[in-house]
Order: C-alpha cells, then structure tokens, then sequence
C-alpha cells in the first residue's frame, strides 16, 4: 500500500434501489470509517430503511456498489451481510416473548451446531455485556422485561453475532430520556473499540451526537455533512426541503368547568396485569392534559377504559358530570368522546373501506348519513370530499382504498372523522407517532385549535418537547400510575424524564 | 423478477372488470382441461360438450331447468358469501340446508292448511331452521369460543344423522316404503309453479330476490357496513361501536336461514319429498359457488346460474354421451382450481420496461 490511510470501513457507492415506479434510493453515496457514527437522517419514506436494507443484505440494490474496506461485496442474505460484520438492530424487534434473553441471542447463530451449548454462550455474551457496560439478566424472559431492556437485547444479540458495523433502526423510539443517553454513552464506548455505527433516526437532539449526518430527501442525498458543522434547523430545513417552524403557539385561556373526571381508575390490560393503577385526573373546557410516560406505561389501556373498549375493574369516569364508567364504544362516540388512536391501521381504520368508509367509521347509523337502516351514500361521499378539502388528505379521491394511503393522509381521516363527531372531548394517543414533520405540525395545530373551541383534551405522547409545547398541565405516568401532575410551566424536560424513569418527584404534591 | 425487457409488478387494487376476465379465463381453461380429460376417458369433447350446451339452453324449458338447478345453489352460495364476509368460516350450508327442509317437513307432518298459508309458513319455517343452526354454531363461538369451522362441520354430521335416524326409525317414513325417504309432500305445502306446466317454480323467485336483498343489505345498509367492517378489520370495528359477539351470532343465523331457504327450495320445490342424500352437495358447492363470486352476491348469482346450467346440462350429457355425470362436479372443481391459480396471476402486471431505467 502506497497510502497510509486506511479505506472505509464500509462505503456505498450510487446505489439504486426501486419497487416497481417508486424509486427509493437513488444514486446514494456514503461512506463510514472506522469508529465514527454515521446517522441516517430523513422524513418518512425518505428512503433511509430500504437503504439500510440494501446494505444488510435484505433487499439486493438495482445498481451501484457496496463496499467493505474498499473491496466491493455483494450479500445475497442478511446471514452473507453479517459474515461481512454487517448487522441491523431492528425498529420492531423480532424477539421471542415466551424464550429468554440468552436463548433469543443464541438463536440464529449456528456456531453451536447441533448440540445447544447455553453455558459457554451465556458466559460469552456476558463478556461482552461487560465490556459494552450493558446490564442485562440473561435469564429473563423476553416478555418480562420493559421494551427499553428489549432493544438491548436485540442490540446484544447483533453484536454476538460478530457485527462490526452495526445498524441501529430508531432506537431511542422506545426509551427514556435517560435511557437514550446510556445507550449514545454505549454507542460512544463502542466506537472507542473501532466498531463503526449507522443510526437511522429523526430526532434532531439525538443526529446532533453523531459524526457525519447523510440527509436523504425522497430516496436522494440533500446534504452530506458533518455533524459538528451544521445547526438543527440547518438539518431540517435540508429534510423537509423548506424551514419549519415546530414552536407551537399556545395562546393563554382560562380553562372552564370540568369535562372529563376520573377517579381511582383501575383497568387490567391484555396479560391480566394491572397496567392502569387508580389513576386520578381532571380535563377542563380549554384545556390539553398532557400524559407523559414511555409508551406500554398503562397508556393505551387507559384510553381504551375511557372509550368504553377495555372494561373498568372500579373507579369512576364522569364526562360532564355523567358517570359513564359501564359505556360502550359506541356510548361513548354518541357522548361526544374522539379517539385518536396510537396504531392507525389496527384500531382506527379498516383498510379495505374506501376513504369515504373510514370518513364515517362508527358514525354511519347517524341521521346525517343514514335513514332507516339504508346507507345515504352521497351524503357520505360529500362529507369525505369536504373532508379531503379542509384536512388537505392526499387521495385519488373519496372511493380510494384506504391502504393505498400514507400514514400521515390515513391519520388525517382519523382527524376529521373525530373532530366531527367529538363534542367535548378528545383524547389523542400518540397521534404525531410517525409522521412527518410537516403534518406533526399541523396535527398540533388541529389540537390547540380544538382547544380553543373549549374541548377538554388528553394527549399521550413519548415526544416530550410536543407535550411540553402543546399541554396546559403534565401528568407523568410510570407502570399504570400518575407520578404527579404538573403545570406545563412547573417543569422541565430533565424532570419529567426521572419521573417517566420511575423516580419519585421530591416536590409532587 | 425481469424478463428481458418486461418487468411483473405487483397491484395494489385488482379491478372488477379485471376479476370477470378472471372468472371467463378460468371458465375457459376449466373447459379445455375437463375436454382433455373426456379425451382420455375415450369420449369425444365436441360431442359431450354440445351435449352439455343442448341439455342446460337447447330450448325454454332446459333453461327453466338451469334456472331451477341453479336455486338452491345460488342460495348456499349466499350463506357462505355473507359469513365469508365478515371473516367467519362458516362451512354449515350443508347442514342447515337440511335443517331448513326438516323444519319446514316437520309442519307438513301435523299442519295441513291451504296453501295460501302453508307455502309462507313452510318458507319462514326453512329460515327459522337454518337460522337457529347458524345462531347454535354462533352462540357456541361467542359464548365458549369454540371453531366455527369445527362446530359447523360437526353440527353438518349431526343433523344428517338426525334425518337418518327420523327416516330409518320410521319415525318419518311411511310402513311399506323401501327406499330411506319421506312421504310426498301434499300438494298445498309445494312451492307452487310459476304457470301452469311450467319449470319454474317460486324458489326461483326467491332465489333471485335473495340475491337482489343480500346485495342491497351488504352494500348499502348500515347493517352490512357493520358487517364488512368487522370483516376486514374486527377491532377497529369493535372500537366503533360494532360487539363483535352479537355480530357473530346475527352473521351465522343470517348465513343459516340463508342455507335453510335453500333446503325448502330443493325439497319443496323440486324432490317432494326427503330422503337420506337428495341434498348433499349442494353446501360444498355452495362454497365454491361464493368464492369464485368474490363473495359479492350479485355475482354469485351469476356463478350459481352458471353451475345450475352445468348440473342440467351434465343430466343431458349422460344420455345423449353417455359420459357420466360426475363429470360435471369435477369440471365444478376444476374451474375453482383455475379460478384460484389465475387470482394470484391477476394481481401482477406485465410491465414494459423504458429506455432509460
């Protein structure tokens, strides 16, 4: 070798990679040395899963190169790609609940051949632990554990495998504050040892950590910069291709009479645990209670109690001064409760419908819409189309199936089907969860829109800046239970993350 | 996947006109494989099947026996279509199509009144039968979880079993009589001929209006908008308003009294009478009457007239060809295995790759 310096540790060379007339990458560039971390930074749809797809082996490009030390490899499977050292940390995991943490690890590796040896593989991977400064019990099952403790798990089990260059899909989406830095202190520990990093991710404060950041605008590089020489507004404006402003505007109202009241609510979730722990709060006219808490904290099963999906074990809940603690979904829609859902497609939509379908989904047995039992279809295509008009919902039209449509056009159906029908209350799951920058605007507008009108609203989100901009006052939950309602301006984000964490707040009163 | 030049994608929304190209390529293919296989049972496929066309349209009357053979099919076809509609498999035609026809039977043993009022009663009858069926197989599912396909399935022995041991035991069999079957049903309980000398009797009325009602209640009633969405996506259903127990209950009586007309309609209008098999098949057939129809019930229609006119005309067929036939139920299957193929074909596109990509 003439030159000292070492190539990349892995470079990508003009890759091309497209579904049918949708081109997801095209001509894509980069290249990452040795210790550094990369991040991958773009809307959805972007391209940035299919890039990271083509370069474990999942997907194989239409055209260009990828390259390890500077020799040009081409990986048939994710199995050929981790050979390579090439490994991906999966968004969703793909964990076994019901095996434990070691034998999850184990799992796909074949170097034990036939015989399972756990013994030498647990020591194995507790070195590795130890050396990474990650705490885990090994022994645990997989469904025991918090989703935080899951992403180690499938950060650990890639690292077992060899990867040398590791892919990490969003990682911080289901951690705490505190947790998402331990995991950038890791992160940097590794690199330390010569391990290289690609992040996938679109939370700004977290891209500000990283190295090099390759911006990707609808499946093309926009900007290649790095990190230490750009702004987060620099970041994205290149993303979104236009400034954004995210600072809500909250205009100062005096909230009115109570709306909705709950009272020592319990409610059992899926697993017979006691995910919601007599939780108490209060939502006023006017006014955005903002529920804080990293999600499958009893959050969702608190609204589906509220909806009347999920029975009660005891406690109450009063809408306007009703108790409507035994109500029936369709109770509650009629008692003029909107629901905004955290998983769009599963429990808020129905896919198959057309547009039109989901515009009135849950309203159709009103008079508006339907007389004697037979549907007035016009009636529904014409809500739709006004629909469509006022929520800007990209759509070939009314009769579209509702699948063809993007996660943010899907969730604005969603929007204008319960601002419709919600007459005093909305309570909104994690409504911005995977949407892009431009819409999670305008949902937060929608919101402190209804706000104004005098609507009492609940809002879960795991976005602590969004419910520190948007709500009036803060609850914190943590494992079903309310660690202590705040006013909005009592707080900071540093507390309401110990609070999410579990610590009790000394002031909490 | 390339092939030089050309690219298969996949689509994201297969067309209605698309689907009935589908149906007629299947029908094609399903014609050209039974041809060949007359071929190599030794009989001649242009002879057989002119056959075929002579006995189902040669003339009004073999069309008026089309129509009436498609009845009950269009029927059973029907009760699978709805319960396959909201994503219950319910595969109990068969039974409940029996049980509507023992039901109605049953008010001919101790009932004889004029017609004016025996006719409705015995059609309400045939409903109620298949209905409570359908509701016992719902019931079992909403309140102990058990498998609609299990319970269906078992419910369709037990109550052939019953007609087997009502017939056997005499209970419902006239002394003297060889064969395993009932008395004649009196004229007054029959359901009457269109005109008389005529083929057409009024099951077939029913039978289209059936299908005309399933269309309207599926597509346009806020009952089937509850029913398709719980189809497609239960919770989300569930979460407006739509419990999912009632709607499994009320889906499978529907289906069941459904099946149950398609019992009176054989039986009180074709056979008159019961016996041990006249009314087997109809269920399975029934099924692939559905699915072939996309499950939408004006095509089925259309598929239970095509399958009626295949069962006249394979009845010609065997005098005129001498070709059994059974053969007609295999060709029944065949166009099914095709229609099954070509759906998956359908949903792709041979594309022309440009120039430049």
């Amino acid at each position: 070798m003439k030159t000292e310096q070492r190539p990349p540790r892995l470079e990508v060379r003009g890759l091309t990679k497209a579904f049918g007339p949708v081109i997801a990458n095209s001509d894509v560039s980069f290249a990452v040395a040795y210790g550094e971390i990369l991040c991958l930074l773009g809307e959805n749809g972007a391209g940035k899963s299919t890039l990271s797809a083509c370069i474990y082996g999942f997907y194989r490009p239409d055209d260009g190169q990828v390259l390890c030390d500077g020799t040009p490899v081409s990986f048939t499977s994710p199995r050929d790609a981790i050979s390579h050292g090439i490994g991906m940390a999966h968004q969703h995991f793909v964990l076994v609940p019901t095996m434990t943490v070691i034998e999850n690890i184990v799992l796909g590796t074949h170097e034990h051949g036939w015989a399972l040896d756990l013994e030498t593989a647990a020591q194995n991977v507790r070195d590795l632990c130890r050396r990474c400064r990650i705490e885990l019990d090994l022994d645990a099952k997989v469904w025991q554990l918090s989703v935080g403790e899951q992403q180690w798990v499938e950060i650990v089990k890639v690292l077992f495998l060899g990867a040398e260059i590791l892919i990490l899909d969003e990682p911080t989406a289901v951690l705490t504050p505190q947790e998402s830095e331990k995991l950038f202190a890791i992160m940097r520990k590794m690199t330390a040892d010569g391990l290289s990093i690609i992040l996938i991710s679109h939370k700004l404060s977290e891209v500000m950590q990283s190295d090099q950041v390759v911006v990707l605008r609808k499946g093309k590089v926009v900007g290649n910069v790095r990190t230490a020489d750009v702004t987060k507004s620099d970041l994205t404006s290149m993303m979104v291709g236009r400034p954004v402003i995210l600072t809500a505007n909250r205009e100062k109202i005096a909230p009115g009479a109570p709306v909705l009241e709950v009272e020592d609510l319990n409610v059992r979730g899926d697993k017979g645990q006691n995910a919601v722990n007599d939780m108490s709060f209060v939502v006023h006219e006017h006014e955005i209670l903002g529920i804080a808490g990293v999600s499958g904290n009893g959050q969702t099963e608190l609204f589906e109690a509220l909806i009347g999906v999920r029975p009660c074990r005891s406690g109450q809940i009063r809408l306007s001064g009703t108790d409507i603690t035994l109500q029936s979904p369709g109770e509650a829609i009629s008692a003029g409760i909107g629901y905004i859902p955290d998983n769009r497609f599963r429990t808020g939509l129905v896919s198959g419908f057309s547009v039109a379908e989901n515009a009135v989904l849950g309203l159709q047995r009103r008079e508006e819409f339907a007389r004697i039992g037979i549907l007035n279809r016009r009636r529904i295509l014409d809500f739709a189309r006004d629909a469509i008009d006022r929520f800007g919902i990209v759509t070939p039209g009314p009769q579209a199936r509702t699948d063809t449509l993007s996660g943010g056009n899907a969730q604005k159906i969603i929007l204008a089907r319960e601002f419709w029908s919600a007459t005093k209350c909305i309570l909104a799951n994690q409504p911005t969860r995977g949407l892009d920058v431009g819409i999670i605007e305008y949902v937060h507008q929608m919101l402190l829109e209804k706000r104004r009108e005098g609507f009492a609203i609940v809002l879960a989100s795991e976005e602590l800046e969004d419910i520190l901009a948007l709500s009036d006052r803060i609850a914190v939950v943590f494992k079903g239970q309310v660690m202590g309602i705040f006013a909005a301006d009592e707080v900071d984000l540093e507390r309401l993350g110990l609070l999410m964490a579990g610590q009790v707040a000394e002031s909490a009163a | 996947m390339t092939i030089t030049g050309y690219r298969l994608e996949k689509l994201a929304q297969v067309g209605s006109f698309s689907l009935l190209v589908q149906a007629l390529v299947s029908i094609a293919l399903a014609f050209v494989a039974s041809g060949l296989l007359l071929a190599i049972l030794g009989f001649d496929p242009i002879a057989a099947f002119d056959a075929l066309r002579k006995g189902a349209f040669g003339s009004w009357r073999n069309v008026q026996g089309s129509l009436v053979h498609a009845a009950p099919l269009a029927f059973t076809g029907l009760a699978a279509a709805v319960a396959f509609r909201a994503r219950i498999w319910s595969i109990g035609q068969e039974g409940q199509l029996f049980a509507g026809a023992m039901m109605a039977y049953f008010f001919t043993t101790f009932l004889n009144l004029p017609a004016v009022i025996m006719v409705p009663l015995v059609i309400c009858a045939a409903a109620l039968g298949g209905g409570l069926m359908g509701g016992l197989a719902g019931t079992l599912k909403a309140r102990f979880n058990v498998d609609v396909i299990v319970s269906t399935v078992m419910l369709n022995y037990i109550i052939v079993y019953l007609l087997s041991y009502l017939l056997t035991s005499r209970i419902w069999m006239a002394p003297g009589e060889y064969y395993l079957q009932t008395d004649r049903i009196p004229r007054t309980a029959r359901l009457p001929d269109l005109w008389p000398g005529a083929e057409l009797h009024l099951g077939v009325v029913l039978a289209l209006l059936a299908v005309l009602a399933l269309h309207v209640l599926i597509n346009r009633t806020t009952f089937g908008f509850d029913l398709r969405a719980f189809g497609d996506n239960a919770v989300a259903a569930r979460f407006k308003g739509v419990e999912p127990k009632r709607m499994t209950v009320t889906v499978l009586m529907l289906s069941g009294a459904l099946a149950g007309l398609g019992g009176v309609v054989q039986s009180f209008g074709v056979d008159f009478r019961l016996s041990q098999n006249f009314l087997f098949g109809y269920g399975s057939a029934g099924l692939i009457v559905a699915v072939i129809a996309g499950l939408r019930p004006l095509s089925v229609g259309l598929v239970a007239l095509l399958f009626g006119a295949l069962a006249k005309g394979g009845l010609f067929m065997q005098v005129m060809a001498d070709v059994s036939s059974a053969i007609v139920s295999a060709m029944q299957a065949i166009i099914l295995m095709f229609f099954l193929i070509t759906s998956v074909l359908f949903q792709y596109r041979l594309r022309r790759l440009d120039n430049d990509v």
